[in-house]
């Protein structure tokens, strides 16, 4: 359950259906999302709680969810 | 000990007699057993299974709801893989037998397997005339995607969205496993990906009061390899506290987002595990304003306000005398606990075969009963 995937951020949007965007900060960040490589297979992946987050990054994901960088070894 | 077997363990000579050492998380048990990494063990080391798979511990009233939701017609249920095959008993059956999501699905329910909580919102999107449930289990690792479904269905106002809540938190049922006392565990290594999200306070606090060494492991053989080797050395020095051997992941503070939208949308409240019975502290609740979403509110009328009777059962330090069906067989209980192995259940790879579990640590691939059957059954 707790098993989580490295994979490479690719590109940074706002997810689907998500409202209008307002000026509040933390509102911006609960809707940001990426696409993922992981080795080759790609997918779309909640940013909320890697605000951080730039393209290029190592993220590791859980779930559908970024849950933190992965620093270089 | 010979030169030569002393060289098939990765710890030479330590002075370590008789320690048992738990492995938390259900993930890491899976490693340990496929890479033999207990085989390898410094002499005296002894590992022992940890409780930490969420679906194994989902409390059985939690099932028995999501089964009856599923039953109606409006309802879309959806979850995780291995939470659709757990055999939840039937009431009252002579023949204990039992029944779960996905043969319901056969039966013609609409339930949905689902690898990310986001898509629960989606089908909630697309289907605004029906009643999208979503099972959410999972430890502090999966919990803040849940928050963030639970968020993010309170800014589209999707009240056709209902949660069905089961998270648990780990370190206190770490806790609760070194107070009972009931298997003397010496050292724990705690679930990397876990303290990815909460960082290392909760767990330091934990190693002071119970005085234990605790080392945070990752999922590799390398990594788990390292953590056993620290926590050896720790033991053999006397030491307790934290130390960290998955520093690529885990940073001291954890993830202050994820703890934020934990916050937000959750409370810590006390909760029966299946198979440990009563934890303090041991789950999370839908509070304020997100507990509208809850299905005991959000699903308390009509049709659906039968099939959420069970979880007035939850929080009842009793729940877990009402066991697995084959309870009489079955030792799921005293497995989770880590007060046997798998291999000492007489139902193990004979009435309980991952195809036909009796209990829900053969059902999920983390359950320790599966690991065993995967890597130790030989016959």
């Amino acid at each position: 359950m707790c098993l989580a995937t490295p994979g490479r951020i690719v590109a940074i949007s706002r997810a689907e259906g998500a409202p209008e965007a307002g000026s509040d900060l933390r509102d911006h960040d609960l809707w940001r999302c990426a696409l993922v490589d992981f080795g080759g297979v790609r997918q779309q992946v909640s940013l909320a709680c890697l605000p951080e987050a730039r393209l290029g990054d190592q993220v590791l994901v859980h779930v559908g969810l970024a849950l933190c960088l992965v620093a270089a070894p | 000990m010979t030169d030569s077997a002393a060289s098939t363990r990765f710890l030479n000579g330590p002075t370590v007699s008789r320690a048992a050492v738990m492995e938390v998380c259900g993930g890491q048990t899976h490693t340990i057993l496929r890479w033999g990494l207990d085989q390898r063990l410094p002499a005296g080391m002894a590992l022992i299974h940890g409780p930490g798979c969420p679906v194994c511990v989902t409390p059985l009233p939690i099932l028995e709801a999501a089964i009856a939701l599923a039953r109606c017609p409006e309802v879309i249920l959806c979850s995780y893989g291995d939470m659709l095959r757990v055999p939840v008993p039937l009431q009252g059956d002579p023949q204990e037998r039992s029944i779960d999501l996905l043969s319901l699905r056969a039966a013609g329910a609409d339930v949905r397997l689902i690898t990310q909580p986001l898509q629960a919102l989606q089908l909630a999107l697309e289907h605004r005339q029906r009643q999208v449930v979503l099972l959410a289990v999972g430890f502090e690792t999966t919990a803040p995607a849940t928050a963030l479904v639970a968020m993010q269905r309170q800014a589209l106002e999707l009240s056709n969205l209902h949660l069905l809540v089961a998270h648990v938190r780990v370190v206190p049922a770490m806790a609760s496993l070194l107070a009972r006392g009931e298997s003397r565990l010496d050292a724990l290594l705690a679930p990397g990906h876990v303290c990815s999200v909460i960082g290392l306070t909760e767990v330091e606090q934990l190693a002071q009061r119970y005085a234990r060494p605790v080392v945070v492991a990752g999922f590799t053989p390398t990594s788990l390899e390292q953590a056993l080797h620290l926590s050896s050395r720790m033991l053999e020095r006397g030491d307790h506290g934290v130390r960290n051997a998955y520093r690529e992941v885990v940073h001291p503070n954890g993830n202050p987002r994820a703890q934020a939208l934990l916050a937000e949308v959750f409370e810590p409240i006390d909760l029966a595990w299946r198979g440990l019975g009563l934890i303090e502290g041991g789950g999370l609740a839908l509070k304020g304003a997100y507990a509208e979403a809850d299905v005991r509110r959000s699903l308390d009328r009509g049709a659906t306000a039968a099939a959420i009777a069970p979880l007035r059962r939850l929080g009842c330090a009793l729940e877990t005398s009402t066991e697995a069906p084959g309870a009489s067989l079955c030792r799921a209980t005293e497995v989770l606990q880590g007060r046997c192995l798998p291999s000492d259940c007489p139902a193990f790879a004979g009435r309980c075969r991952p195809e036909h579990p009796l209990g829900a640590p053969m059902v999920s691939e983390e359950g320790a009963c599966a690991a065993w059957m995967h890597y130790r059954h030989t016959r």
